[in-house]
């Protein structure tokens, strides 16, 4: 059973390391840059300084924002006591790594290319484990249960050749695996955090769904167990306007974000302030941590800022490429 | 050069049947230009309207892109867009005017669900994904628009040059040559009724001198 109290050196180091945080300042002046460049210029204050070399081009961009987060997942993997809490935000890795192997795969049988530069080192497992598991066709060889999950994924495959079937699979099994790591450190902050991903998750899907027009069974089969919403509720919900989702959820602590939501116009706009508010609601949920000095909990916190940060570089460069309002950028910017 | 045609009342009948045939002919390929012009003008409106779509549509399609691209990466759109399946709905029937075959595509659902799961993946992909859909809906409008007004063109033009040689070279030799062949016949029978009442006369005055 592990125990908060052997958490004492890796809080005080992540506590160091949160000091290298991009902060609101810095991504206030990139986003008033002038053009690409110009930005690149302001990141290179900041600790992605030492990957902006490794950059082909300037729109090369994703390179040192993967590097950085590489780095800090290493570093994290070194000193941390168990090593799922590493792997908590890893996994979703993992999986696209599966997944951009089995479209490859898939792909090659018609006679098209393989595109391994799709692949992220961000994994937990080594990619090259990954590709001989999978192109031995060895699948017990496969981390977080993915070996049943695989077979069956195939068989869809070919009985039905479509891929959005097999992807449903996999992100089921994504979710299953989650909930047993964070089950495998048994911190109550990691369980509850779990379940907040998981609630988000959902809600989002659920929106997404109610915007494709799609209705009972089929929204079910995007959902995910686990949450503090039961499936359910969740359903039922998909038939209640969405300004009144925060009065049906108001025993969920999500509720005071769909509450935002609930005062945008368009559906549009909905969306991309439910996207931000669900992604606010984990970071909020995660932020209490911060005042309890040995918490195990303060990992997974450093870990999500540190993957919210990379999104909002993310966001801030593409949108520099693609030269968007700034208004516009300023309002999907994630709080740190 | 017109051909050379012999002044005789066979050719006249067989020249004034081609005269009659090339009018008839001329009336119906004039038919034919006008419903093929009509036919054109409809789909030239049609395709105004699309195009004005277009450029609408496509910007729209490549803002949402950028969104998407925003909100989660450009690797990860390059990734999404590789589970979205290869479109092969698009059912092209013919339908005959005026025997020129103008395309029709079935139309295609407004309605499409998403070829990605939602794990990795955005709100403002969704929108994307729906842009392009319609994009891809439009195009298969344009694509039938255009060949129709391709088609028709060439089948104006065809047409036209066909109605102007029968109506300014085919209908004007015909009809010149029947001129000239009945202006020939006429003529010989002229020089028969004059020939025959000159014979007429002389037999008249032979009999008077040989009765005394």
């Amino acid at each position: 059973m592990p125990t908060p109290e052997r958490y004492g050196y890796a809080t005080a180091r992540i506590r160091a390391m949160e000091r290298r945080f991009v902060d609101q300042g810095v991504l206030q002046r990139m986003l008033d840059a002038e053009d690409l460049s110009s930005a690149l210029k302001v990141l290179g204050e900041t600790a992605y300084a030492p990957w902006l070399a490794e950059m082909k081009n300037e729109r090369d961009f994703d390179r040192p924002i993967s590097s950085e987060m590489f780095h800090c997942y290493e570093e994290v993997r070194q000193f941390v006591p168990d090593p799922e809490m590493g792997q908590l935000l890893r996994i979703t890795y993992d999986f696209h790594n599966i997944k951009v192997i089995l479209k490859s795969m898939l792909r090659h049988r018609r006679g098209q290319s393989r595109r391994w530069d799709l692949l992220t080192n961000l994994a937990s497992r080594e990619t090259d484990d990954l590709l001989a598991a999978m192109e031995s066709e060895d699948y017990r060889l496969l981390p977080y249960g993915l070996s049943g999950v695989m077979e069956e994924c195939l068989s869809v495959w070919e009985q039905t050749q479509d891929i959005v079937e097999v992807e449903k699979r996999l992100d089921a099994q994504l979710f299953r695996a989650l909930g047993e790591l964070a089950k495998a450190t048994a911190f109550p902050g990691v369980l509850r955090w779990f379940r907040a991903r998981v609630d988000a998750e959902n809600i989002r899907n659920l929106l997404r769904l109610r915007r494709a027009g799609e209705e009972g069974v089929k929204i079910s089969e995007f959902l995910h167990e686990g949450g503090n919403v039961s499936l359910e509720r969740l359903v039922d919900l998909g038939s209640e306007p969405v300004e009144s989702w925060s009065r049906v959820l108001h025993y969920a602590d999500v509720a005071p974000y769909l509450a935002e939501m609930g005062e945008q116009g368009s559906s549009e706009a909905m969306l991309v302030m439910l996207e931000k508010a669900l992604d606010d609601y984990i970071s909020g949920m995660l932020a209490p941590f911060s005042y309890t000095p040995f918490a195990p909990e303060n990992v997974l916190r450093f870990l999500w800022s540190k993957e919210i940060e990379t999104k909002n570089v993310r966001i801030v460069l593409v949108s520099k490429t693609s030269g968007l309002d700034r208004d516009m950028v300023r309002k999907v910017l994630r709080r740190v | 050069m017109a051909k050379k045609i012999a002044p005789t009342r066979g050719n006249l009948l067989r020249v004034l049947r081609a005269l009659h045939l090339a009018r008839k002919g001329h009336d119906l390929l004039e038919q034919k230009r006008q419903v093929l012009m009509m036919e054109l003008m409809r789909h030239i409106d049609r395709a105004r309207d699309i195009q004005k779509d277009m450029a609408e549509i496509f910007a729209a399609a490549y803002r949402a892109l950028q969104h998407a691209n925003v909100s989660v990466g450009i690797d990860t759109v390059q990734e999404i867009s590789r589970a979205v399946p290869e479109s092969d709905e698009f059912i092209v029937r013919l339908r005959s005017v005026m025997g020129v075959d103008i395309p029709e595509v079935d139309p295609i659902p407004e309605a499409c669900p998403p070829g990605y799961s939602f794990q990795g993946t955005s709100g403002a992909v969704d929108r994307a994904f729906l842009a392009f859909h319609r994009v891809r809906v439009l195009v298969a409008r344009l694509a039938e628009v255009e060949t129709s007004v391709y088609r028709l063109a060439v089948q104006i033009r065809k047409t036209h040059r066909r109605v102007n040689a029968l109506e300014k070279v085919v209908i004007p030799q015909y009809g010149a040559a029947a001129v000239a062949i009945g202006a020939v016949l006429e003529e010989g029978d002229r020089e028969d009724f004059a020939r025959m009442k000159i014979s007429k006369e002389a037999g008249k005055k032979g009999l008077g001198r040989e009765v005394p």
